[in-house]
């Protein structure tokens, strides 16, 4: 009888045992899950109110009279930027990107450097009565020497003595300093708008005359609806080319001969995540192009895994390459841990050998 | 111990002459044939750069082959995890109660090896039965695609031993249950109960949200927690295929567990067995 009952009492001890051990399991999964990465795409909801509120310029004109359809307002910002689709433009969400952890750790970078920064930002609110940190809301630069920002420029000033004032158009206001040849205008109260080129008022003259132009057919280079990420705009084969290492000459040529636009897209609300649709003609060149992308990222990450660098091979995990017909985009994330190191951040190579005392490290 | 052995050595002949195993082995061979001919792969430079199935281009990403693999392997993970457990439970469901047909049990009591053996040999025999099987589809399927691309790992392989152990949690069970009642079909239906039960309780944690608090998410609490966690190892198979990062310490505690509980349904069976005369 007794040893009938062991089995029983076996059976129930196992069972709590098994009970206990399975348990385990039930708050702490056995598997961590990957970092979730959000590439930007499309506009979000808050995206999409924000950019709807800064549709204030007047539509165009309908091409005719007995045209039929609908136009909407525009974004400034957008119009004023050349349309020439052999330039690259490029827009910073300030506002949005003082608050990713990249652009507070770079920014800590800048002014932790030496004070010469913070003295230079000092020094261009009191001379300019603009607070660069907190009045600019956004950037666009175009590599056709033209850099314009949005924001609130009501408190802004420029020094007659040095300043020359002068109208330009309904109302643009210019202003050339007489001594470095730079020039500078503001259209309205919240857009600043600075020639890249000095003694030359052209490109400056030239935004004014695009955002106050009604020509039905004026077009922009950044359309309504790609305005959504931290950082966007488009970017010419040319410029993309040149951004690649000297090693990668074939492939920076075929970009040149291939390529006809990149869309960028980036978030940096965590780690930077981007999107960037290159478009050509539809064929076996783009393909193959499309495969050589996908082949470079697949060897980066098999460097950053022979490297140990975990978290890079982590993130380069999402980067895939998605061919469509006539176009590809390639999405690619970075670890804040990879880039905060780059920018405002990189050690000279005095300090890397050490003769130089490095900058306290940023906390996150 | 060798007369469990044994025992376990004469469930894999019995099974070997079965029509059950015999088409499972047809048709994991036949899947592997025709998708090593149909699927053609483009690998440049570590990067999956097309995918042709049947001669037809399949719209796909071009990414790292291995990461690209990484899906593949998780689904495969999971059509072999529930699939496998599903035909294990359907096929082996019959194995206790043939045991105890009349006349054969007889003449195995004859033999100088004990009750508790018999039970336990069957128990073997079906887990090692489950493991040939994961071992030649799983097996099959990684070595098909390791050819086909250069990446080459054993993960999907122990992604589908995961699921010979969790059949064997459950086998346990059905065996028990076919020793109360001498049928095969209260055997699978006690094998797909704890399948669906088992289900639940792998996300136990999460369901009992859904009780009001009270006796309600207490009863439900008390009933899933002894339940073999079954699709928390599902996801842990696919992941172990899917080469996610794996906390190795919370999965061998399931797994120790869900044999364990293979091990004190079977102990409970073995009870029910030294009772029975025959």
């Amino acid at each position: 009888m007794k040893r009938k009952g062991l089995w029983l009492v076996l059976a129930a001890l196992l069972l709590a045992l098994s009970a206990w051990l399975m348990s385990r399991g039930d708050k702490e999964k056995s598997t961590a899950r990957p970092p979730k990465v959000d590439f930007p795409r499309h506009e979000n909801p808050e995206e999409s109110t924000r950019n709807s509120k800064r549709r204030t310029l007047a539509p165009l004109p309908m091409p005719s009279a007995d045209s039929e359809g609908y136009r909407s307002k525009r974004d400034p910002m957008l119009v004023a930027l050349p349309a020439d689709p052999k330039r690259s433009a490029m827009v910073f969400e300030l506002e949005a990107l003082k608050e990713s952890p990249i652009m507070q750790v770079w920014l800590d970078c800048l002014l932790a450097r030496d004070s010469r920064e913070k003295l230079d930002l000092a020094r261009f609110k009191d001379r300019f009565g603009i607070d660069p940190l907190e009045d600019v809301e956004r950037i666009a630069v175009s590599s056709e020497r033209l850099l314009l920002m949005q924001g609130s420029f009501t408190n802004a000033r420029f020094d007659g003595d040095v300043w020359k004032r002068r109208t330009y158009g309904e109302k643009g206001v210019i202003y050339e300093n007489q001594d470095t040849g730079r020039v500078v205008a503001t259209w309205g109260p919240d857009m600043m708008i600075a020639s890249g080129t000095s003694d030359s008022s052209e490109p400056v003259e030239d935004a004014i005359d695009r955002l106050e132009s009604t020509d039905p057919a004026q077009t922009t280079i950044l359309p309504d609806g790609s305005a959504y990420g931290d950082v966007y705009g488009v970017l010419s084969p040319e410029d993309l080319s040149r951004m690649l290492g000297p090693d990668q000459e074939a492939l920076a040529e075929k970009i040149r001969s291939i390529v006809q636009r990149v869309d960028i897209h980036m978030d940096a609300a965590d780690d930077v995540a981007m999107v960037a649709d290159v478009a050509g003609p539809a064929g076996d060149d783009l393909n193959d192009l499309s495969k050589s992308f996908g082949a470079a990222l697949a060897v980066g990450r098999l460097k950053a895994q022979s490297d140990g660098d975990d978290k890079l091979a982590e993130l380069l995990d999402y980067a895939k390459v998605k061919p469509r017909d006539g176009q590809f985009s390639v999405d690619v994330a970075l670890p804040f841990e990879v880039i905060k190191d780059l920018g405002p951040c990189r050690k000279s190579p005095r300090s890397q050998d050490g003769d130089d005392d490095p900058p306290p490290p940023p906390s996150r | 111990m060798r007369a469990t052995f044994t025992v376990a050595g004469d469930l894999l002949r019995e099974a070997a002459s079965r029509r059950w195993f015999l088409a499972l082995g047809i048709g994991i061979t036949t899947a592997l044939v025709v998708l090593g001919f149909a699927l053609r792969l483009e690998v440049v430079d570590g990067a999956l750069a097309a995918t042709r199935l049947f001669g037809k281009t399949v719209r796909s990403d071009i990414r790292s082959v291995d990461v690209a693999l990484r899906f593949v392997y998780r689904a495969a993970a999971y059509v072999l995890f529930y699939g496998g457990l599903a035909f294990g439970i359907v096929a082996c469901a019959d194995f206790g109660p043939s045991l105890l047909a009349p006349g054969r049990i007889e003449h195995l009591l004859s033999l100088p090896v004990r009750r508790y053996e018999l039970l336990l040999g069957t128990f073997l025999g079906v887990l090692a039965l489950s493991m040939i099987g994961a071992i030649y589809g799983a097996g099959g399927f990684t070595l098909l695609f390791a050819v086909k691309t250069g990446v080459w790992t054993l993960r999907p392989i122990a992604a589908a031993l995961l699921a010979s152990v969790t059949f064997a949690g459950i086998y346990g069970a059905m065996l028990t249950a076919a020793v109360a009642v001498r049928s095969a079909a209260l055997s699978a239906a006690v094998g797909v109960v704890l399948f669906g039960l088992g289900i639940v309780a792998g996300y136990r944690d999460r369901l009992d949200t859904f009780f009001e608090a009270g006796p309600a998410r207490e009863a439900f609490g008390a009933v899933t927690f002894v339940l073999p966690r079954v699709s928390a190892l599902a996801d842990a198979s696919a992941d172990i295929a899917a080469s996610a990062s794996v906390k190795l310490n919370v999965l061998a505690s399931q797994m120790v567990g869900l044999l364990v509980f293979g091990f004190a349904a079977l102990a409970l069976g073995i009870h029910l067995f030294e009772q029975k005369d025959f």
